[in-house]
């Protein structure tokens, strides 16, 4: 009986030392983002939507330029490999890398949609927005982004560290 | 040459009667040699061999007529439309090598590409030509690779935007 007793009592203490354990690792992945940006690449949506693709109208944070957009994204974010702050003639800017296959998209887009506008986009919000004006062949876009000069260089590290924990934990 | 394609037409080229919703119509992309431009005519299919073309057909596809109320597309038809005037681009080999058929089938090839109706064949060209499959008829397809302005480019939508994809 005192043997059932003591049983009953290590397995209680057993599973309350696993469960402890599972819930510090839950938090502890959790925590490794603490600001997690998803980034993706939108396309204007043409003038007249004879394909029935478009999808929500947004608005640019400083500028205020509202674009429609299509549904999908022309880069996702696991076809975005990189993002780095880069300075140009006309201020800071984004370089995004992206995978051989958002690659052929962009190019392609960059074709058939010569003069619309690329979206970048994180979590869903737009921060910047380029108009294609050549074809891009080498999965390198640039862009400038509506976030004060200050606030760049954090935004770019949060960028980083998010795209990493998308390359890793999450891509499937 | 200049891209003067008139708009999407509402009423047959030939007949002058009007479309309505549901009506088949063949669309006919043209030079005209006169007046050294591209043109575009739209008819019933019945019509097309009466039709006296100011010049060489460069290509061609069927449309549906759409109620102009009815906001709802089928991409399907879109991109049926789209692969007959590609394919179509390829019938007259007179035209081979005119720099806005060229344009055209750069253009329909990419859209198509990403529609999976034809696959990219090799390593990926973006000067000289690149090679595709047709996926239905495992055709291949030796498109050229030019370089397509932003001015042209709006023509083009402007004026196939049935077909744009």
């Amino acid at each position: 009986m005192i043997f059932r007793k003591y049983l009953t009592l290590t397995s209680l203490l057993i599973s309350l030392f696993f469960s402890v354990g599972c819930f510090e690792s839950i938090e502890g992945f959790k925590n490794e983002i603490e600001n997690m940006q998803v980034p993706r690449l939108m396309i204007e949506a043409r003038g007249i939507d004879y394909g029935g693709g478009s999808g929500s109208k947004v608005t640019l944070p400083i500028s205020g330029t509202a674009i429609k957009l299509e549904r999908d994204p022309v880069v996702g974010e696991y076809d975005i490999i990189n993002i780095e702050m880069v300075k140009v003639d006309l201020g800071l800017a984004l370089l995004i890398q992206i995978t051989d296959k958002g690659s052929r998209e962009l190019y392609r887009r960059s074709v058939t949609h010569r003069g619309s506008r690329i979206v970048f986009t994180c979590n869903g919000q737009p921060v910047g927005a380029t108009r294609l004006s050549g074809t891009i062949e080498d999965g390198q876009f640039y862009t400038f982004v509506e976030i004060p000069d200050d606030e760049l260089g954090q935004f770019v590290i949060d960028l980083k560290a998010s795209i990493e924990e998308l390359q890793t934990h999450y891509k499937y | 040459m200049e891209w003067h394609f008139k708009s999407i037409a509402r009423k047959s080229s030939l007949s002058q009667l009007p479309f309505t919703p549901g009506d088949r119509v063949a669309c006919l992309i043209f030079k005209d040699v006169e007046a050294g431009e591209m043109g575009r005519a739209d008819m019933l299919p019945g019509e097309v061999d009466t039709y006296e073309l100011p010049g060489e057909i460069l290509g061609r596809w069927m449309r549906v007529v759409k109620d102009p109320d009815d906001e709802s597309t089928n991409v399907r038809e879109t991109v049926a439309s789209a692969e007959d005037f590609f394919l179509s681009l390829y019938e007259n080999d007179q035209v081979d090598g005119l720099a806005e058929t060229d344009a055209l089938k750069h253009l329909l090839a990419l859209m198509l590409e990403r529609k999976r109706v034809v696959r990219a064949l090799g390593k990926r060209q973006t000067a000289g030509t690149q090679l595709y499959r047709h996926v239905k008829t495992k055709q291949e397809i030796e498109v050229p690779i030019v370089e397509i302005s932003t001015d042209l480019m709006l023509k083009i939508q402007d004026t196939l935007g049935d077909i744009i994809l």
